[in-house]
This record gives C-alpha cells, sequence and structure tokens, in this order.
C-alpha cells in the first residue's frame, strides 16, 4: 500500500489542478473572511463620527475576527459550503481522473493489487484533507494576528481543546465529503459526473429535503441523520448549545459522519474491487 | 536487474495456459467463447483477430483486468492479476495511456512506485526507447508514437518475463510504426528471457516475429500454429505436363480436396504430409511431374480465410472440384 501512496502523492503533487484549488482555498479565506470583513469595517469606521470611531474598535465590531473565534469562525464559515466543495472535487478527481484518462488498467496491471491501489489512493486524499485543514487555520492564524495587530487588541489565544477539536472537526466535515466524491467518480467512472452528482445532492437535494422536513415528522428524524445536517451540526460543535437547537450532540455528528464516511469508502472499494476494467 | 524465472509447475513451460476462457457481457453479448490458448517460454505467439473478435478482452483477462464469466487461465503458474505473476508480466493493453500532467519520466517513475523498481530502471528503459531526451517533457506534448514508445517503456519497467502487447502500432504513422517493431524485433530476439504475447493487425510484422499464432474469430480460436504449419496449409503446388490432364486426374486422387490450375501449375487443396501418394498417383496416370512442393500462403491469406464466414474464394475463372 505504501508504494501505491508514493504514486498517488506524486501524481498529486505534480498535478496543477490541485494547486489551484489549493490556491482557491487560500484565497477565500484570507480575502473573503479576513481582509474584505476589516476592510469594510475601516471604510464604515471612517464615515463614523469622531466619537464612535474612538471608541470602538475592529475586534469589538467584528469578534469572530480575533485569534481566539479562528476555529470556531473557519468551522461556521470556510469548511461548510466552501470546504466540502473542495473536498468533493478532490475525492472525486483522486478516484475519477483515473478513468478518465485510460491509466487505471496499465496501474493494476503493475502489479499492486486492487484494494493497495485503493488505500493508496485514499491515504494520499486523506493526506491532501489533512494538508488543506492545517493551511487553513494557519492562514486563519497568520490573519487573525494581523487584525488584532493592527487594531490594537488584546493577543487571547483559541483555548486548545477548541484548536484541536476545530482542526479535527474541520478534517471531518473535509473527509466525509472527499469520500463522497470518491465513491461517486469510482461509482460512476468519471470526474465531471462525480462532482455535478453531489454539488447537487449537497446543495439541492438534501437542503430540499431539510425543507420539507419542517412538514413531517418522519422526514424530520431522517433529516437529522443525513451528511449534510451532520456536517452543518460539527461545524456548530463549539458554539452555544442555542445555537445548536434541533441538530444532533457533537460526539452524535461525529459518529454519524464517520459511519457515512466508512460506507462511501466501503462502496468505492467492492465496487472497485469486483468490477471489470473495460475502460 | 535480474529476476527469478518463474517455475510454472505442472503445466512445463506453459507461461499462458487457459482452458475453456469465456466472458460474455450479459445474456447476448460473448466476448470470448471456449478459449484454449497456450503460449510457451520463449517463442513469440502471435494473437490474431479481426476487430472486436476478443483479443482484447482475452488479454485483459490474463492480466485480470476482466473476470471470466467460466473457464480457467493460468499466467506464469497464477491466477491472473495476481500480484506476484504481474510482478513479471509487462502490458502495453490498446492505445497507451498516461497522466498527461506528468512528464514521461514522471510517469515511468509513478508506475515503478507501483511495481516497486528501483527509480534507477526508469533511465534505462528510457534509453532503450529512445526517449531520454525528451523525458521531461510533459507527455500531453508527446506524438501518438512517443507515446506508444513510452508505453513500450513501460511495458518494460519490470524487466518482465512475459510481454503481453497489445496493437502496438495501432494509429502510429510509418515511422513510428517502424520505431515500435523495431523496438518488438529485438524484444523477440532474446528468446532465453522473454516471451512475447502479441495481437497485431500487421501481419507482416507478425509474419516475421512470431513463432506461433493463434487466430481469434468472434471469440474463439479458428486456427492456432506454428507458423510454418499455418502457411503450407494450403496444399500442394504441382509442376506437372500435360497440365489439363494432370488437372483431370488429380481431382479423383484420394485425399485430394481440391484441385484447381494457378500461375501455370496445378494446386491442390490436401494434406502435404501425402504429397508422396499424389506423386505417385499422378506418375501411374503418366503424368510428368516435374516439382511437387508444399503451398505456402502469406499470413495474411491464412487469416482472410479463417476470418470470413464463408469458405475461402477462388478466384475467378479457376476449376474447382
Amino acid at each position: 500500500m505504501y508504494s501505491s501512496f508514493l504514486a498517488e502523492v506524486l501524481k498529486l503533487r505534480k498535478r496543477p489542478t490541485v494547486w489551484v484549488l489549493g490556491a482557491l482555498w487560500l484565497v477565500i479565506l484570507l480575502f473573503f473572511l479576513y481582509l474584505l470583513p476589516a476592510l469594510f469595517f475601516t471604510i464604515t469606521l471612517a464615515d463614523a463620527p469622531a466619537e464612535v470611531a474612538s471608541e470602538t474598535s475592529l475586534q469589538e465590531q467584528l469578534p469572530v475576527l480575533a485569534p481566539e473565534n479562528l476555529a470556531t469562525y473557519l468551522l461556521r464559515f470556510l469548511f461548510p459550503g466552501l470546504g466540502m466543495t473542495l473536498a468533493l472535487i478532490l475525492g472525486a478527481l483522486v478516484a475519477g481522473s483515473e478513468y478518465s484518462w485510460g491509466t487505471i488498467k496499465i496501474v493494476l496491471s503493475q502489479g499492486p493489487g486492487r484494494l493497495a491501489v485503493l488505500s493508496g489512493k485514499l491515504l494520499a486524499l486523506l493526506s491532501l484533507i489533512v494538508i488543506f485543514v492545517f493551511v487553513a487555520f494557519l492562514g486563519a492564524c497568520v490573519s487573525s494576528l494581523a487584525v488584532a495587530l493592527f487594531s490594537g487588541a488584546s493577543l487571547v489565544r483559541p483555548p486548545a481543546m477548541v484548536l484541536l477539536g476545530g482542526l479535527g472537526a474541520g478534517a471531518l466535515m473535509l473527509v466525509v465529503w472527499a469520500a463522497f466524491g470518491f465513491a461517486l467518480a469510482t461509482l460512476f467512472r468519471n470526474t465531471a459526473l462525480a462532482v455535478g452528482l453531489g454539488l447537487i445532492y449537497s446543495f439541492a437535494v438534501e437542503p430540499a429535503l431539510s425543507n420539507l422536513s419542517t412538514m413531517n415528522e418522519s422526514l424530520q428524524s431522517l433529516v437529522r441523520f443525513l451528511p449534510g445536517t451532520n456536517t452543518a451540526a460539527l461545524s456548530f460543535a463549539f458554539e452555544d448549545p442555542g445555537l445548536r437547537e434541533g441538530l444532533l450532540s457533537p460526539a452524535q455528528s461525529t459518529l454519524v459522519v464517520l459511519v457515512y464516511t466508512v460506507v462511501f469508502i466501503l462502496t468505492a472499494a467492492l465496487v472497485f474491487w469486483r468490477r471489470d476494467v473495460t475502460a | 536487474m535480474i529476476q527469478e524465472k518463474t517455475q510454472v509447475g505442472e503445466s512445463g513451460d506453459l507461461l499462458v495456459e487457459t482452458k475453456g476462457l469465456t466472458k460474455r457481457y450479459g445474456p447476448r453479448i460473448t466476448a470470448v467463447s471456449d478459449l484454449n490458448l497456450t503460449v510457451k517460454r520463449g517463442e513469440v505467439y502471435g494473437f490474431l483477430g479481426p476487430n472486436g473478435s476478443g483479443k482484447s478482452t482475452t488479454l485483459r483477462m490474463l492480466l485480470g483486468l476482466v473476470r471470466p464469466t467460466s473457464g480457467t487461465a493460468r499466467v506464469l503458474g497464477k491466477k491472473p492479476g495476481d500480484p506476484a505473476s504481474l510482478q513479471k508480466i509487462g502490458a502495453l493493453v490498446e492505445s497507451p495511456s498516461f497522466y498527461p500532467h506528468l512528464s514521461g519520466r514522471d510517469n515511468l517513475r509513478t508506475l515503478a512506485y507501483y511495481s516497486k523498481i528501483p527509480p534507477a530502471w526508469v533511465e534505462e528503459v528510457l534509453e532503450q526507447v529512445k526517449l531520454s531526451r525528451r523525458a521531461k517533457d510533459k507527455v500531453k506534448k508527446y506524438s501518438l508514437g512517443m507515446k506508444q514508445r513510452l508505453g513500450v517503456a513501460a511495458a518494460l519497467l519490470k524487466d518482465p518475463e512475459l510481454l503481453i502487447l497489445d496493437e502496438p502500432t495501432d494509429g502510429l504513422d510509418p515511422k513510428g510504426m517502424a520505431d515500435v517493431r523495431e523496438i518488438i524485433r529485438s524484444l523477440g530476439r532474446d528468446k532465453d528471457k522473454r516471451t512475447v504475447l502479441l495481437s497485431s493487425h500487421l501481419l507482416s510484422e507478425v509474419e516475421q516475429i512470431c513463432d506461433r499464432v493463434g487466430i481469434v474469430r468472434e471469440g474463439k480460436m479458428v486456427a492456432e500454429a506454428r507458423m510454418d504449419e499455418l502457411r503450407s496449409r494450403e496444399g500442394l503446388i504441382v509442376r506437372a505436363e500435360p497440365l489439363e490432364e494432370a488437372l483431370h486426374v488429380a481431382r479423383w486422387l484420394p485425399g485430394v480436396e481440391r484441385a484447381w490450375v494457378e500461375h501455370e501449375t496445378l494446386r491442390l487443396m490436401a494434406d502435404p504430409e501425402i504429397a508422396a501418394e499424389i506423386n505417385g498417383g499422378l506418375i501411374r496416370a503418366g503424368i510428368r511431374v516435374s516439382e511437387l512442393k508444399p503451398a505456402e500462403r502469406s499470413l495474411e491469406e491464412v487469416f482472410l480465410q479463417v476470418t470470413e464466414e464463408s469458405d475461402a474464394e477462388v478466384p475467378a475463372g479457376e476449376d474447382l472440384v
């Protein structure tokens, strides 16, 4: 499995798409989550009366930008939308591109077993997700420090448990969607279709079910156990309990997300192991 | 890099052996039907057939890419797809496919990781297929011929005991064909080391390179023999006088299925093994026989005959028994 992992890492490391997605991830984080809010606040403050401007600070107005809130800020505003989309795309790319390039036959005729190839891919995908999570936290750390220094606010680091929990929850949120993309791409032997279906599910099907569930109680119980709902629940893991109303507890959401991840991986493994390679 | 020769056990020197190999896709499509195929150690085996005759499916089954519906196959003494046997098989299945964003060298390095081959070997095979100078270019910039050579390099990466090459010259221009042909020729010469199972449409090449040939049609093996046997199955060429009388006599000789005149010679559809009996029969009838030899056909003629639905056609104006 290790040699398959090394092969996969070489492919991913030299793949421009991965770098573009990584850059997009970082730019959106820096620009939309830190720079733009800070800029808007500064512009608004410039128009405010002098006594108001002197009595307010950036961190008072936008506490989410403070270093101590970086984990919760990222979990709520970066990981659920952009994070899961990028993870879905990465999962689909890792599994599906072999089919569109027709390279799967040459890989499987090299000698590693099918499950070794699959494990190597999954391990490389997991490593990539972990890198994305760390890059996000590092970027947020630098940005929030810059905001704090700029506004002259005190530097308070987030509680270690929240930071570590945030890293774990963030990784888990991305992993389940990456596994979903991976499974779809393996099932359909196609990257674009997998990404399309994954996005339709996450942005149309599950929200529609969620809306309908307000009218039907049994549907409500079903929605509580869907991957999107539980990804959202994880994004509120470190918020006040009031904000988490109607969602499963963080521990329960973690379990549900893990179960989905395992189901997606097992589905992909079963299909990959059994199916003829005719492309 | 030196690999230990595989002990293939009970099957002796058969590196590939299939028995009743069958692949069906649904109830209506039978890609391969009851195929018995043997490839001996050290030989270059030509696997021929028209498009859609089941060659690629067969080769994919031998590599474990496609599972047979029924029948058995042993490759290097093991089940197809067994990682231990795949380590000793180099394969180029249909058009070569590579990672377009990687260079030729990185593509081979990727495959070397999968095969657990030392990266140094990559340079050697690049040299072997004359791609060293372009090794750092991305594969998407390669011509089809270069991709095909890279495909051969990928197949050679493991210094394989068994090389499975499926249409290695498909889609190439004459220069590309010549390049790949030369590589295959050089591989075929190394009989102590390498066994080659080659599927190709280039019959003239197969004719020159291969020791034995199997021809499939609609998934079934319709002919399998040594190249010389296959070509001499046509029958006999007889130079005799008077020709018309010889034709008349030959029609009634036992063992002669068909007789006709072609290029001022008598052509007989008969087993070359009974040439002496035929000679005796003609002489007893007072015919002067100046030459009697097995008729050799080109592989193309054999191929066309065994793959066509109808019996072999005889050119117009020639006499049939």
